[in-house]
């Protein structure tokens, strides 16, 4: 678990960047966003940025040893993409926000409607460990 | 100059000095008014010319002038002393809404979203509001102690962006407080340590 910082997001954390925050509108420096990936935040272009790199759609929600795991979550509200966590087979891991980050044994725990909550889990990609 | 019938000059006369100072509350005008009475019967009592008469008008209103100095100046006092209120009050706006503002957003992933919230574009506000550098202040201590997304709302206040497009988060930070001190609004470390 890490001290609250800036300096990275859910996005650059899930993506293994830990010195800057994933935006789409940011524009190097402090801030970065695929090349090659449309610069508007949604959940598919956050898809697409996984599967770029090897993930797959899966069903299962659970954590896989021997997989890496992305869940991303989704506003109940908005329906648009509001965070994502990752799993190394072992542990499910997502920084919060601007806050600390954390590990997890289940997706639910970060679900929900309440202020600190990030919705539902929408999809789960997942890749083998080499 | 006054013209009208001579049993009507003092009120003329009084009135004339008294539109220097038609800013006096009511109940005093008519306190002013008496003591005008009376310096007139009195000046006419002895005889006195209209010359007289006039300086005695002026000198009704430099007394009536000297008579609300010590109010004038309890006024000052009064202004001074609270003072460090206003002061006071851009910090405690600014602290109010800078704590909702990270409660509401510290878990959110989009900056975008993040600057949007209302207390941000409310800090913003208070820049203009309260006096230049104020707000900058406690923004730029709020950065060097706990750095949030600063940014930009110093770049709305200031209209100025010190930050390289190339600077990391680190570099961005020391821009700011580089760009602080250099205003004057941060005291520099040289200061700080003596």
């Amino acid at each position: 678990m890490s001290r609250a910082t800036i300096r990275y997001n859910c996005l650059g954390f899930a993506a293994g960047d830990e010195r800057h925050w994933w935006e789409a509108e940011g524009n190097g420096g402090r801030f970065y966003w695929p090349q090659h990936i449309k610069r508007v935040t949604n959940i598919e272009t956050v898809s697409t940025i996984f599967t770029s790199e090897g993930f797959a759609l899966t069903n299962n929600h659970d954590i896989e040893s021997g997989y890496e795991k992305v869940a991303i979550y989704a506003s109940l509200e908005t329906f648009e993409f509001s965070h994502i966590a990752k799993s190394d087979g072992k542990v499910w891991k997502s920084k919060l926000g601007s806050g600390q980050d954390i590990y997890h044994y289940s997706l639910a725990v970060l679900e929900g409607d309440q202020a600190d909550e990030y919705g539902i889990v929408e999809r789960v990609l997942r890749k083998p460990i080499n | 100059m006054p013209t009208a019938a001579v049993e009507c000059r003092k009120d003329v006369l009084c009135e004339d000095d008294l539109v220097g100072w038609t800013k006096l509350p009511a109940q005093n005008l008519a306190r002013a008014n008496q003591a005008c009475d009376e310096m007139w019967n009195r000046n006419r009592l002895s005889g006195a010319t209209i010359k007289t008469e006039k300086k005695c008008a002026v000198r009704w209103a430099a007394n009536v002038r000297a008579q609300y100095e010590p109010a004038k100046r309890a006024i000052r006092f009064f202004r001074w002393r609270h003072r460090p209120k206003i002061a006071n009050e851009a910090a405690r706006l600014f602290h109010e809404e800078a704590s909702r503002w990270k409660d509401d957003t510290m878990h959110w992933s989009s900056l975008a979203r993040i600057i949007a919230h209302p207390s941000h574009l409310r800090i913003i506000g208070l820049g203009r509001e309260f006096k230049q550098g104020e707000i900058e202040r406690l923004i730029l201590r709020e950065l060097e102690n706990e750095p949030y997304h600063w940014f930009d709302a110093l770049v709305a206040i200031t209209g100025e962006n010190p930050v390289n497009p190339h600077d990391d988060l680190d570099g961005a930070i020391n821009a700011w407080l580089e760009w602080g001190r250099r205003k004057g609004i941060l005291e520099d470390d040289n200061s700080r340590r003596a």
